[in-house]
């Protein structure tokens, strides 16, 4: 009996989890010109819309161009970091590793004001680089921790050994730290570009039109013409994050092996 | 090549302070000569780690200068020194095969693919791995993995082997049999090599010469047999083997001979002057080694007693026989167990005798007194 009441319970958690994120699917195929359920019949026209029009196009387009750069360079600044702090020790570090963290727990609506009047001074603000820039700092203590968590079962020695053996410090650090904490890192370039992706709030402040992306352009929508196509936008963007999601548990399962092989001799 | 008459290596005036201001190599002046074979041996916090760390170039000199062949070394980085390292945890790189490990250093040197494949042949071969070469280190024994880290780190016919605790996580059997593999190594390749332990018997089966660490630094340096029969001081003489310790006033000194009295008055005894030893009338400690200990009576040597056997322990090859002296107290003996030589059994009386040349007569706590000074 108990146990039946706990597969409901956990059926009906899913269902509240889920539910929601699933009305948008029918929504996207609706045959209608409003954003209503239920839908009067189905279509594909808000998928047509969306693939023929460039505004939409534009928005994609500029979503993976500031998602890939800001994932080189939180990835790039995450990474270094990450195992400077990992081999050095010196008063502080501490302050350095919540400061690094800040952009996490600092809401992002402030972060967002803020960088929007410091990029203006600075004339970064409606640029696509000014946004690259911001969802660099937002996304980069995503990779400092992953990257901080494989370095800990990496031994310090195998650097020293690398350079003993005639390897520059960048040298040996490609060759050897680097293979060793490839999980983690490729973990941290998939948060890296899935923050960025998903942004929304700092894309309102700092970009105007013509560098919308994909979440900013669906705002827009919505506010402007409450049109079927964000419906179809959505479910687009939904789809990828389950690829990213798929790619990064994969990465995670191959970091694990690794380890567990490591760990067993 | 410099000429022959400069050391291969020389630290001049050395110091190693850590943060917080912990002093972990003192004003240390040591050299390390061409093609021998030096062990720094003490215990943990010598100084004698850190001391091969920095000849690597993993930690850098707070004071002081290192030489290698005539040229400073300090602002030489460690990837330029050209020096064969083997860490205690041997470093081996778990993503590369045996092969791949021993071509790292040398296609970090731009080596051609033919002289690669050949050197990497030759060096497995010299320490008996050629049949390993395609696998994953953690698919060796740790043995294997030793003999792996050691090839790694003369394949690319480095200046110098430097070599911290290489043997401490192998079992006994493994490490007697690769002290004599290094042993060998080192005279068939002639090439200089400096080895961290804390091991004494390490250190006196494979040293040319053996530096004894304490406190930052050099206790004393020579042979093996100079440093185990010949201790400069108290320290040296505990550390490197077993002391029967007595604790004794000083009466008079002739020649080479240092007669003293057991604690206050007892047995008068005679032990080997050195320069720098007890004066009269000084507190002494006396240390003879058990070896050393015979059980009769021997012309030339000048302590004779008799002492009774309060306990006698086997140790298979040799017994240890504990023995209560008049006059002087406790005495361990060891001898060899001989087939057909009668046992020694408890309550036994026994002629005791040993050298005064096997016993040494060391000023109190000489390592008290350089702090002091310091």
């Amino acid at each position: 009996m108990t146990r039946i009441a706990t597969k409901v319970f956990a059926w009906i958690v899913l269902a509240f989890l889920v539910a929601p994120l699933l009305a948008i699917f029918p929504l996207s195929f609706s045959s209608g010109t409003i954003l209503t359920l239920p839908v009067p019949g189905y279509s594909l026209q808000w998928y047509e819309e969306f693939f023929l029009n460039d505004r939409w196009l534009d928005a994609t387009r500029n979503s993976f161009i500031v998602g890939t750069a800001t994932m080189v360079l939180a990835t790039l600044l995450g990474t270094t970091a990450a195992y400077g702090l990992n081999m050095s020790n010196f008063r502080g570090k501490q302050i350095v590793l919540v400061l690094l963290s800040m952009p996490m727990v600092v809401p992002l609506i402030v972060t967002a004001a803020s960088m929007f009047l410091a990029f203006s001074a600075v004339g970064l603000a409606n640029t696509l680089w000014g946004l690259v820039i911001a969802h660099t700092i937002i996304a980069t203590p995503y990779v400092v921790i992953t990257v901080l968590a494989s370095l800990q079962t990496f031994d310090p020695n195998l650097m020293r050994g690398a350079l003993s053996l005639g390897a520059p410090p960048v040298t040996a650090f490609r060759e050897v730290v680097l293979p060793m904490i490839l999980p983690g890192v490729a973990a941290g370039a998939i948060f890296a570009f899935a923050t960025s992706f998903d942004e929304l709030v700092i894309a309102i402040f700092i970009t105007g039109p013509g560098e919308f992306t994909l979440p900013r352009q669906m705002f827009a929508g919505l506010r402007e013409f409450l049109s079927p196509t964000i419906a179809a936008a959505a479910v687009i963007m939904i789809l990828l994050s389950f690829v990213l999601l798929f790619v990064s548990e994969a990465v995670r399962r191959r970091g694990e092996k690794l380890v567990a092989r490591r760990a067993n001799q | 090549m410099s000429s022959r008459t400069e050391p291969l290596v020389v630290f001049d005036s050395v110091d190693k302070v850590y943060e917080g201001g912990v002093k972990v190599v003192d004003n240390l002046n040591l050299r390390v000569e061409h093609g021998e074979f030096l062990t720094l041996i003490g215990p943990s916090g010598s100084g004698k780690t850190t001391t091969l760390m920095m000849l690597a170039g993993f930690e850098a000199p707070t004071k002081g200068i290192i030489r290698f062949d005539g040229a400073p070394l300090n602002d030489v980085p460690t990837y330029k020194r050209d020096f064969g390292i083997v860490f205690q945890n041997y470093a081996l790189f778990p993503h590369m095969t045996v092969a791949e490990n021993l071509a790292f250093p040398l296609r970090m040197r731009r080596e051609n693919k033919a002289v690669i494949a050949e050197r990497v042949r030759n060096t497995l071969d010299m320490v008996k791995l050629s049949a390993l070469s395609d696998r994953m280190p953690t698919q060796l024994s740790g043995g294997q993995q030793q003999r792996v880290a050691l090839a790694r780190a003369l394949v690319f016919s480095p200046r110098m082997v430097l070599m911290d605790e290489p043997l401490g996580a192998l079992d006994k059997q493994l490490r007697e049999h690769m002290q004599l593999e290094i042993k060998r190594l080192h005279e068939d390749l002639g090439i200089a090599m400096l080895y961290v332990t804390h091991d004494q018997s390490e250190a006196l089966t494979m040293s040319d010469r053996v530096a004894v660490f304490e406190q930052g630094k050099i206790q004393q340096i020579g042979s093996p047999r100079d440093v185990y029969s010949r201790p400069s001081n108290r320290f040296v003489a505990s550390f490197m083997g077993e002391n029967n310790r007595l604790d004794a006033t000083v009466a008079g000194i002739s020649e080479e001979c240092v007669t003293a009295h057991v604690g206050q008055g007892g047995v008068a005894v005679r032990a080997h002057a050195v320069a720098g030893g007890p004066a009269a009338g000084e507190q002494a400690t006396l240390m003879v080694r058990p070896e050393c200990i015979q059980l009769f009576h021997r012309d030339g040597f000048e302590n004779n007693v008799e002492g009774r056997v309060t306990d006698v322990i086997y140790h298979g090859d040799h017994v240890r026989l504990c023995l209560s002296v008049e006059g002087i107290g406790a005495l361990v003996a060891r001898r060899p167990v001989v087939t057909g030589e009668p046992g020694f059994a408890e309550g036994d009386v026994l002629p005791v005798s040993w050298s005064a040349r096997d016993m040494h007569a060391f000023t109190i706590d000489p390592s008290e007194r350089t702090e002091g000074n310091a």
